[in-house]
Protein backbone atom coordinates (compact mmCIF):
# COMPACT_ATOMS: atom_id res chain seq x y z
CA UNK A 1 0.00 0.00 0.00
CA UNK A 2 1.70 3.27 0.81
CA UNK A 3 5.44 3.25 1.65
CA UNK A 4 6.38 4.32 4.45
CA UNK A 5 7.73 8.06 3.38
CA UNK A 6 4.87 8.65 2.16
CA UNK A 7 1.95 10.44 3.68
CA UNK A 8 -0.46 8.34 5.30
CA UNK A 9 -3.83 8.58 3.92
CA UNK A 10 -5.73 9.52 6.20
CA UNK A 11 -4.12 12.93 6.61
CA UNK A 12 -4.43 13.52 2.63
CA UNK A 13 -7.78 13.41 2.87
CA UNK A 14 -8.56 15.21 6.45
CA UNK A 15 -6.43 17.62 4.54
CA UNK A 16 -8.26 17.77 1.54
CA UNK A 17 -11.96 18.16 3.74
CA UNK A 18 -10.32 21.07 5.72
CA UNK A 19 -9.11 23.13 2.31
CA UNK A 20 -12.72 22.66 1.18
CA UNK A 21 -14.26 23.65 4.43
CA UNK A 22 -12.37 26.74 4.18
CA UNK A 23 -14.02 27.77 1.88
CA UNK A 24 -17.32 28.06 4.32
CA UNK A 25 -17.88 32.01 4.75
CA UNK A 26 -15.99 32.85 1.35
CA UNK A 27 -17.79 35.16 -1.44
CA UNK A 28 -19.40 31.96 -3.23
CA UNK A 29 -17.60 31.77 -6.83
CA UNK A 30 -14.30 31.49 -4.87
CA UNK A 31 -12.13 28.47 -5.81
CA UNK A 32 -10.59 25.89 -3.74
CA UNK A 33 -7.07 26.86 -5.35
CA UNK A 34 -5.35 24.82 -2.74
CA UNK A 35 -6.08 21.38 -3.69
CA UNK A 36 -3.08 19.27 -5.43
CA UNK A 37 -3.43 16.89 -8.17
CA UNK A 38 -2.43 14.63 -6.40
CA UNK A 39 -4.46 14.79 -3.18
CA UNK A 40 -7.29 14.61 -5.71
CA UNK A 41 -6.08 11.83 -7.12
CA UNK A 42 -5.35 10.24 -4.08
CA UNK A 43 -8.56 10.79 -2.94
CA UNK A 44 -10.20 9.28 -6.41
CA UNK A 45 -8.01 6.07 -6.07
CA UNK A 46 -9.74 5.29 -2.60
CA UNK A 47 -13.17 6.01 -2.74
CA UNK A 48 -13.06 3.74 -6.40
CA UNK A 49 -11.33 0.70 -4.17
CA UNK A 50 -14.18 1.62 -1.08
CA UNK A 51 -16.74 1.72 -3.84
CA UNK A 52 -15.89 -1.50 -5.11
CA UNK A 53 -15.71 -3.11 -1.94
CA UNK A 54 -19.50 -2.20 -0.95
CA UNK A 55 -21.96 -3.58 -3.26
CA UNK A 56 -23.74 -1.71 -6.66
CA UNK A 57 -27.02 -1.62 -4.49
CA UNK A 58 -26.54 -0.92 -1.33
CA UNK A 59 -28.20 -1.70 1.30
CA UNK A 60 -28.63 1.61 4.00
CA UNK A 61 -30.69 1.68 7.41
CA UNK A 62 -32.60 4.71 8.47
CA UNK A 63 -31.52 7.64 9.71
CA UNK A 64 -30.18 9.30 6.69
CA UNK A 65 -30.11 12.25 4.77
CA UNK A 66 -30.83 11.71 1.34
CA UNK A 67 -29.69 14.97 -1.43
CA UNK A 68 -30.82 15.03 -5.30
CA UNK A 69 -28.45 16.68 -7.96
CA UNK A 70 -25.85 19.14 -7.04
CA UNK A 71 -24.33 19.92 -9.75
CA UNK A 72 -21.15 21.67 -9.21
CA UNK A 73 -23.06 24.15 -7.05
CA UNK A 74 -20.06 24.11 -4.35
CA UNK A 75 -21.49 26.68 -2.22
CA UNK A 76 -24.72 25.49 -2.32
CA UNK A 77 -23.68 22.18 -1.26
CA UNK A 78 -21.95 23.61 1.83
CA UNK A 79 -25.45 25.20 2.95
CA UNK A 80 -26.74 21.79 2.53
CA UNK A 81 -25.04 20.35 5.04
CA UNK A 82 -24.29 23.69 7.62
CA UNK A 83 -28.28 23.49 7.60
CA UNK A 84 -28.98 20.07 7.55
CA UNK A 85 -31.13 19.23 10.54
CA UNK A 86 -32.70 22.39 11.51
CA UNK A 87 -36.08 22.65 9.75
CA UNK A 88 -38.47 20.77 8.71
CA UNK A 89 -41.29 20.71 6.10
CA UNK A 90 -44.10 18.45 5.21
CA UNK A 91 -43.87 15.38 7.00
CA UNK A 92 -44.75 12.58 5.44
CA UNK A 93 -46.26 9.77 7.11
CA UNK A 94 -45.36 6.12 5.63
CA UNK B 1 -6.90 7.58 16.87
CA UNK B 2 -6.80 10.95 15.90
CA UNK B 3 -9.87 12.61 14.47
CA UNK B 4 -10.64 15.95 12.57
CA UNK B 5 -11.31 18.99 14.80
CA UNK B 6 -13.91 21.33 15.17
CA UNK B 7 -16.56 18.94 12.83
CA UNK B 8 -19.43 21.75 11.72
CA UNK B 9 -22.99 20.87 12.45
CA UNK B 10 -25.15 18.76 10.02
CA UNK B 11 -21.61 17.89 8.24
CA UNK B 12 -20.63 14.42 8.16
CA UNK B 13 -20.49 12.05 10.07
CA UNK B 14 -22.75 13.80 12.30
CA UNK B 15 -25.93 13.00 9.77
CA UNK B 16 -25.99 9.76 7.71
CA UNK B 17 -26.11 11.00 3.53
CA UNK B 18 -26.86 9.38 0.65
CA UNK B 19 -26.22 11.15 -2.28
CA UNK B 20 -28.31 10.72 -5.45
CA UNK B 21 -25.38 11.98 -7.81
CA UNK B 22 -25.12 14.65 -10.51
CA UNK B 23 -22.74 15.92 -8.63
CA UNK B 24 -20.21 17.28 -11.49
CA UNK B 25 -21.51 19.15 -14.96
CA UNK B 26 -23.87 22.67 -15.38
CA UNK B 27 -22.30 24.16 -11.85
CA UNK B 28 -18.42 26.24 -11.97
CA UNK B 29 -17.40 23.91 -8.86
CA UNK B 30 -17.80 20.68 -10.27
CA UNK B 31 -14.30 19.38 -9.16
CA UNK B 32 -15.12 20.98 -5.13
CA UNK B 33 -18.08 18.95 -5.36
CA UNK B 34 -16.75 15.60 -6.90
CA UNK B 35 -13.98 16.12 -4.09
CA UNK B 36 -16.22 16.33 -1.28
CA UNK B 37 -18.38 13.63 -1.88
CA UNK B 38 -15.78 11.17 -2.85
CA UNK B 39 -13.53 12.58 0.36
CA UNK B 40 -16.41 12.29 3.22
CA UNK B 41 -17.01 9.03 1.24
CA UNK B 42 -13.45 7.85 2.11
CA UNK B 43 -13.24 9.23 5.65
CA UNK B 44 -16.63 7.92 6.84
CA UNK B 45 -17.58 4.90 4.41
CA UNK B 46 -20.14 3.49 6.43
CA UNK B 47 -22.01 6.65 6.93
CA UNK B 48 -21.59 8.21 3.83
CA UNK B 49 -22.95 7.00 0.48
CA UNK B 50 -23.26 8.32 -2.99
CA UNK B 51 -24.69 6.68 -6.00
CA UNK B 52 -23.94 7.27 -9.62
CA UNK B 53 -25.89 10.12 -11.93
CA UNK B 54 -26.26 10.29 -15.43
CA UNK B 55 -23.51 12.66 -15.37
CA UNK B 56 -20.50 10.52 -13.37
CA UNK B 57 -20.27 9.45 -17.13
CA UNK B 58 -17.53 10.17 -19.51
CA UNK B 59 -19.44 10.78 -22.31
CA UNK B 60 -21.92 13.17 -20.49
CA UNK B 61 -19.47 15.08 -18.65
CA UNK B 62 -17.02 15.51 -21.69
CA UNK B 63 -19.83 18.06 -23.27
CA UNK B 64 -21.62 19.42 -20.50
CA UNK B 65 -18.71 21.13 -18.12
CA UNK B 66 -16.54 18.76 -15.89
CA UNK B 67 -13.87 17.86 -18.84
CA UNK B 68 -13.07 21.61 -19.94
CA UNK B 69 -13.20 22.61 -15.73
CA UNK B 70 -10.61 19.58 -15.12
CA UNK B 71 -8.68 20.17 -18.24
CA UNK B 72 -8.60 24.53 -17.11
CA UNK B 73 -7.73 23.81 -13.34
CA UNK B 74 -5.98 20.77 -13.50
CA UNK B 75 -5.36 18.10 -16.26
CA UNK B 76 -7.13 15.40 -18.90
CA UNK B 77 -5.60 13.03 -16.92
CA UNK B 78 -7.44 14.01 -13.90
CA UNK B 79 -10.34 13.84 -15.88
CA UNK B 80 -9.29 10.33 -16.63
CA UNK B 81 -8.77 9.35 -13.04
CA UNK B 82 -12.76 11.10 -11.54
CA UNK B 83 -13.74 8.87 -14.96
CA UNK B 84 -12.04 5.31 -13.06
CA UNK B 85 -13.42 6.45 -10.14
CA UNK B 86 -17.14 7.38 -11.54
CA UNK B 87 -17.15 4.07 -13.23
CA UNK B 88 -17.19 2.38 -9.72
CA UNK B 89 -20.00 4.47 -8.56
CA UNK B 90 -23.10 2.31 -7.29
CA UNK B 91 -26.33 3.04 -8.38
CA UNK B 92 -28.74 2.42 -6.26
CA UNK B 93 -29.70 2.12 -2.62
CA UNK B 94 -32.43 0.01 -0.27
CA UNK B 95 -33.24 1.57 3.17
CA UNK B 96 -34.15 -0.78 5.33
CA UNK B 97 -36.00 -3.03 2.94
CA UNK B 98 -38.54 -0.57 1.75
CA UNK B 99 -36.95 2.65 0.88
CA UNK B 100 -35.51 2.25 -3.12
CA UNK B 101 -33.69 5.10 -4.09
CA UNK B 102 -31.84 5.46 -7.66
CA UNK B 103 -30.72 8.86 -9.74
CA UNK B 104 -33.21 8.13 -12.67
CA UNK B 105 -36.08 6.07 -12.07
CA UNK B 106 -37.56 1.89 -13.05
CA UNK B 107 -35.88 -0.20 -16.05
CA UNK B 108 -38.80 -2.60 -18.06
CA UNK B 109 -35.76 -5.02 -17.79
CA UNK B 110 -35.86 -4.62 -13.91
CA UNK B 111 -37.58 -7.78 -11.91
CA UNK B 112 -35.81 -8.70 -9.23
CA UNK B 113 -33.55 -6.39 -7.31
CA UNK B 114 -31.22 -8.70 -7.65
CA UNK B 115 -30.81 -7.61 -10.99
CA UNK B 116 -28.64 -4.07 -9.76
CA UNK B 117 -26.58 -6.48 -7.48
CA UNK B 118 -25.17 -8.87 -10.56
CA UNK B 119 -24.61 -5.72 -12.72
CA UNK B 120 -20.61 -5.62 -13.56
CA UNK B 121 -18.46 -2.81 -12.28
CA UNK B 122 -16.09 -1.31 -13.00
CA UNK B 123 -18.60 -0.21 -15.76
CA UNK B 124 -19.46 2.99 -18.02
CA UNK B 125 -23.12 3.67 -18.61
CA UNK B 126 -24.66 1.95 -21.66
CA UNK B 127 -26.90 3.40 -24.04
CA UNK B 128 -29.64 0.84 -23.16
CA UNK B 129 -30.87 -1.62 -20.83
CA UNK B 130 -31.55 -1.92 -17.16
CA UNK B 131 -28.34 -0.31 -15.75
CA UNK B 132 -29.04 3.11 -18.55
CA UNK B 133 -32.73 2.97 -17.17
CA UNK B 134 -32.15 3.23 -13.95
CA UNK B 135 -29.75 6.25 -14.34
CA UNK B 136 -31.86 8.08 -16.91
CA UNK B 137 -35.53 7.40 -17.13
CA UNK B 138 -37.99 9.59 -15.74
CA UNK B 139 -41.91 9.15 -14.36
CA UNK B 140 -44.59 10.75 -16.35
CA UNK B 141 -47.93 11.46 -15.12
CA UNK B 142 -49.51 11.42 -18.49
CA UNK B 143 -49.17 7.71 -19.23
CA UNK B 144 -49.49 4.26 -18.13
CA UNK B 145 -46.76 1.85 -18.93
CA UNK B 146 -43.72 2.73 -20.52
CA UNK B 147 -43.09 5.76 -22.82
CA UNK B 148 -40.75 7.33 -24.95
CA UNK B 149 -38.33 10.03 -23.14
CA UNK B 150 -37.86 13.15 -24.87
CA UNK B 151 -34.30 13.05 -23.81
CA UNK B 152 -33.58 10.62 -26.35
CA UNK B 153 -32.41 7.95 -24.21
CA UNK B 154 -34.13 4.96 -22.00
CA UNK B 155 -38.10 5.58 -21.21
CA UNK B 156 -40.85 7.15 -19.22
CA UNK B 157 -43.01 5.06 -16.98
CA UNK B 158 -46.71 5.95 -15.42
CA UNK B 159 -48.24 5.54 -12.14
CA UNK B 160 -49.05 2.29 -12.19
CA UNK B 161 -45.82 1.10 -13.20
CA UNK B 162 -44.38 2.82 -9.62
CA UNK B 163 -47.22 0.92 -7.69
CA UNK B 164 -46.91 -2.52 -9.32
CA UNK B 165 -43.25 -2.49 -8.72
CA UNK B 166 -43.57 -1.46 -5.02
CA UNK B 167 -46.29 -3.55 -4.35
CA UNK B 168 -44.33 -6.58 -5.74
CA UNK B 169 -40.91 -5.73 -3.95
CA UNK B 170 -42.96 -4.85 -0.82
CA UNK B 171 -41.34 -1.42 -0.91
CA UNK B 172 -43.22 2.04 0.62
CA UNK B 173 -41.26 4.70 -1.40
CA UNK B 174 -39.27 5.04 -4.72
CA UNK B 175 -36.81 7.91 -4.19
CA UNK B 176 -35.17 9.73 -7.34
CA UNK B 177 -33.49 12.53 -8.34
CA UNK B 178 -32.85 13.34 -12.05
CA UNK B 179 -35.45 16.35 -12.92
CA UNK B 180 -35.43 20.14 -11.96
CA UNK B 181 -38.68 20.53 -9.72
CA UNK B 182 -39.47 23.53 -8.57
CA UNK B 183 -39.84 23.08 -4.73
CA UNK B 184 -36.70 20.99 -4.69
CA UNK B 185 -38.97 18.17 -4.02
CA UNK B 186 -42.27 16.31 -5.82
CA UNK B 187 -44.78 13.68 -5.13
CA UNK B 188 -45.63 11.18 -8.03
CA UNK B 189 -48.02 8.53 -7.95
CA UNK B 190 -49.60 9.57 -4.55
CA UNK B 191 -47.02 9.81 -2.82
CA UNK B 192 -45.42 6.57 -3.87
CA UNK B 193 -42.23 8.13 -5.47
CA UNK B 194 -40.69 11.24 -5.01
CA UNK B 195 -37.99 13.66 -7.20
CA UNK B 196 -35.17 15.51 -4.90
CA UNK B 197 -33.24 18.41 -6.40
CA UNK B 198 -30.44 20.23 -4.45
CA UNK B 199 -29.10 22.98 -6.58
CA UNK B 200 -31.19 25.91 -6.11
CA UNK B 201 -31.22 28.47 -8.62
CA UNK B 202 -30.07 25.54 -11.14
CA UNK B 203 -27.42 26.63 -13.57
CA UNK B 204 -28.95 30.51 -12.59
CA UNK B 205 -31.47 29.83 -15.04
CA UNK B 206 -34.41 28.46 -12.56
CA UNK B 207 -35.97 29.73 -9.57
CA UNK B 208 -36.19 26.18 -8.02
CA UNK B 209 -36.11 25.43 -4.17
CA UNK B 210 -33.64 22.60 -3.23
CA UNK B 211 -34.50 20.14 -1.04
CA UNK B 212 -32.91 17.64 0.97
CA UNK B 213 -35.05 14.56 2.81
CA UNK B 214 -34.45 13.05 6.16
CA UNK B 215 -35.63 9.41 6.78
CA UNK B 216 -36.21 8.70 10.53
CA UNK B 217 -35.22 5.79 11.82
CA UNK B 218 -39.32 4.70 11.93
CA UNK B 219 -38.47 5.52 7.97
CA UNK B 220 -40.61 8.74 8.61
CA UNK B 221 -39.55 11.50 5.80
CA UNK B 222 -39.26 14.86 6.13
CA UNK B 223 -38.09 17.86 3.71
CA UNK B 224 -35.83 20.56 4.52
CA UNK B 225 -36.22 23.23 2.15
CA UNK B 226 -33.14 25.56 0.77
CA UNK B 227 -35.02 28.59 -0.86
CA UNK B 228 -34.00 29.77 -4.43
CA UNK B 229 -32.46 32.92 -3.92
CA UNK B 230 -34.69 36.13 -4.19
CA UNK B 231 -31.74 39.11 -4.74
CA UNK B 232 -31.23 39.12 -0.76
CA UNK B 233 -29.09 36.36 1.16
CA UNK B 234 -30.84 32.72 0.88
CA UNK B 235 -31.33 30.65 3.72
CA UNK B 236 -33.45 27.46 4.44
CA UNK B 237 -36.88 28.13 5.45
CA UNK B 238 -39.64 26.48 7.06
CA UNK B 239 -43.14 26.55 5.54
CA UNK B 240 -42.86 28.41 2.82
CA UNK B 241 -42.87 27.90 -1.06
CA UNK B 242 -40.28 28.75 -3.60
CA UNK B 243 -41.39 31.82 -5.94
CA UNK B 244 -43.12 30.13 -9.44
CA UNK B 245 -40.88 30.06 -11.97
CA UNK B 246 -41.37 31.35 -15.92
CA UNK B 247 -43.75 28.67 -16.88
CA UNK B 248 -41.50 29.79 -20.72
CA UNK B 249 -38.57 27.65 -18.93
CA UNK B 250 -39.01 23.66 -19.79
CA UNK B 251 -39.27 23.01 -15.99
CA UNK B 252 -37.84 19.73 -16.75
CA UNK B 253 -33.69 19.00 -16.78
CA UNK B 254 -32.87 17.50 -20.25
CA UNK B 255 -29.86 16.46 -19.18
Amino acid sequence: MLMQHTIPLFLIIWTVIDKLLALRGEHPGKLCDTLLESEIKMVCLRARDLMMSQPMLLELSAPLKIVGDTHGQFYDLLRIFEYGGKFYVCLLSM
Amino acid sequence: MLTSPNIPIGFPPEENYLFLGDYVDRGKQSIEVAVMVLAYKVKYPENFFCIRGNHECASINRIYGFYDECKRRYSIKLWKTFTDCFNCLPCAALIDDKVLCVHGGLSPELTTLDQISRIHRPTDVPDTGLLCDIIWSDPDPDINGWGENDRGVSFTFGADVVRQFLRKHELDLLVRAHQVVEDGYEFFAGRELVTLFSAPNYCGQFDNAAAMMTVDDTLMCSFQILKPADGRSTRFAQGSRASTPDRSHNPQDRY
